[in-house]
């Protein structure tokens, strides 16, 4: 096959494996069903119902949790009768108090101002598809999207909560709070939402969507 | 050793396939440039793999948890503190520890390395064997955060009259090394892979 002289829309039947390199061509699907990988089975992408309309559920769904989880104590421990709680801000702000400015300014990257980047960028980008408005800024938006991607690490927080709390096993009391539960939300919806919506499907979805309008 | 697919490029922001015209492609369907500059994409990935590795020393040799009881200082390092939690009984989670502190950030580094070695010698792996090794690198780099939390959770909770848990030194350079080798891995254009030069 010769390459160099090959038009958009043959580029646009055209799909490259993110795993392994392998070049596809792309192939018209069911309704609810996926095209794996012909050489590492891994997911090329899916037929969605209504990938808008669920996107915008599911971004609402996680902005409720992070609210409901920024409101509230995560853990509460009592230790021989003195208490003492920790919210989500609390987190990195007691490393700025212990003049750890680095550290702190990491965790509040990774766990507060990343996810709340994420989820208004995404809602926002999501509305404007969803009334058939500025193209140029849902552009834009997808492409720093997709930057953000690799610095999602609200789960592994969860994990560390977790592990924070056995080392405190045996020697305080220990109480989840309302917010470690809707963090508990916040991680599965963002796992689905990353497991199953793909920036390509997004990228499709938004040249359907412009190209019809005009 | 040629890209299999020709000359035709998945963009990394939005996977449309593009035609590879050399170091400055801009992509048809996001405009966004994919992977210029390959030639620095090899020194940014080393340096900051080299800036990390060095950054592991300290990370290692200074406490990372400094605990003070009824004003006694205890301090701990990331090492002290997996043996404190076998000796507890909490295995599960010292070997969880162990794993995404020391094992994960050593395992990265060492496949980086061999991956940018690789780009450069003559070292027979096959191509899709490297990126496969290189997915890996990209899912396991963030687990190295977990002590960096832990530490700042702890720190945040344990702050009674009688017990005080404050992050320590060590906790800083954990947190920079893990950024940078996070950096590296961001910064490494798996065209490498594709493209070694015979020398």
């Amino acid at each position: 096959m010769e390459v160099d002289n090959l038009s958009d829309a043959e580029l646009n039947n055209l799909i490259i494996c993110k795993k392994c390199a392998t070049l596809h061509k792309k192939i018209k699907l069911e309704k609810q069903t996926k095209a794996t990988c012909r050489t590492c089975k891994s997911t090329l992408y899916r037929k969605h119902l209504d990938l808008l309309d669920k996107s915008l559920a599911l971004t609402l769904a996680m902005f409720i949790f992070f609210i409901v989880a920024n409101l509230f104590p995560i853990v509460t421990i009592n230790l021989q009768g003195a208490v003492s709680e920790i919210t989500l801000s609390s987190v990195f702000l007691t490393m700025f108090l212990e003049q750890f400015y680095f550290t702190g300014l990491m965790c509040a990257f990774l766990i507060f101002i990343l996810p709340i980047t994420f989820m208004s960028l995404f809602l926002t980008l999501l509305i404007f598809m969803k009334f058939r408005i500025y193209e140029n800024a849902v552009k834009k938006m997808l492409v720093f999207l997709s930057s953000l991607l690799p610095w999602n690490m609200v789960e592994i927080f969860l994990i560390s909560i977790l592990v924070a709390m056995v080392k405190l096993i045996g020697y305080a009391e220990i109480h989840l709070g309302v917010s470690f539960w809707a963090l508990v939300g916040f991680v599965i919806v963002d796992i689905y939402i990353s497991k199953n919506i793909s920036m390509l499907a997004l990228w499709g979805l938004k040249e359907n969507i412009y190209e019809k309008s005009k | 050793m040629k890209n299999p697919n020709k000359n035709l490029i998945s963009c990394p922001y939005c996977q449309a396939v593009n035609i590879d015209t050399g170091d400055n492609t801009i992509c048809r369907r996001c405009d966004s440039k994919i992977l210029h500059f390959k030639h620095i994409s090899f020194q940014k990935s080393l340096a900051y793999l080299l800036t990390a590795m060095i950054l592991f020393i300290p990370a290692n040799f200074y406490p990372v948890l400094i605990t003070e009881q009824f004003g006694v200082q205890s301090a701990n390092t990331i090492l002290g503190g997996i043996v404190v939690l076998w000796e507890n009984g909490s295995y599960p989670i010292a070997i969880i520890i162990l794993l995404a502190s020391i094992f994960v950030p050593v395992i990265k580094f060492i496949l980086i390395l061999y991956l940018l070695l690789s780009a450069k010698f003559k070292i027979y792996t096959k191509n899709v064997d490297k990126l496969r090794l290189f997915h890996i690198t990209e899912l396991l780099g963030p687990w190295s955060m977990i002590d960096v939390f832990v530490v700042s959770i702890l720190a945040a909770l344990v702050q009674m009259t009688s017990v005080e848990i404050h992050p320590g030194v060590g906790i800083s350079a954990f947190a920079l090394m893990v950024f940078f080798t996070l950096l590296s891995a961001l910064a490494f254009d798996t065209r490498l892979i594709w493209e070694r030069k015979d020398a």
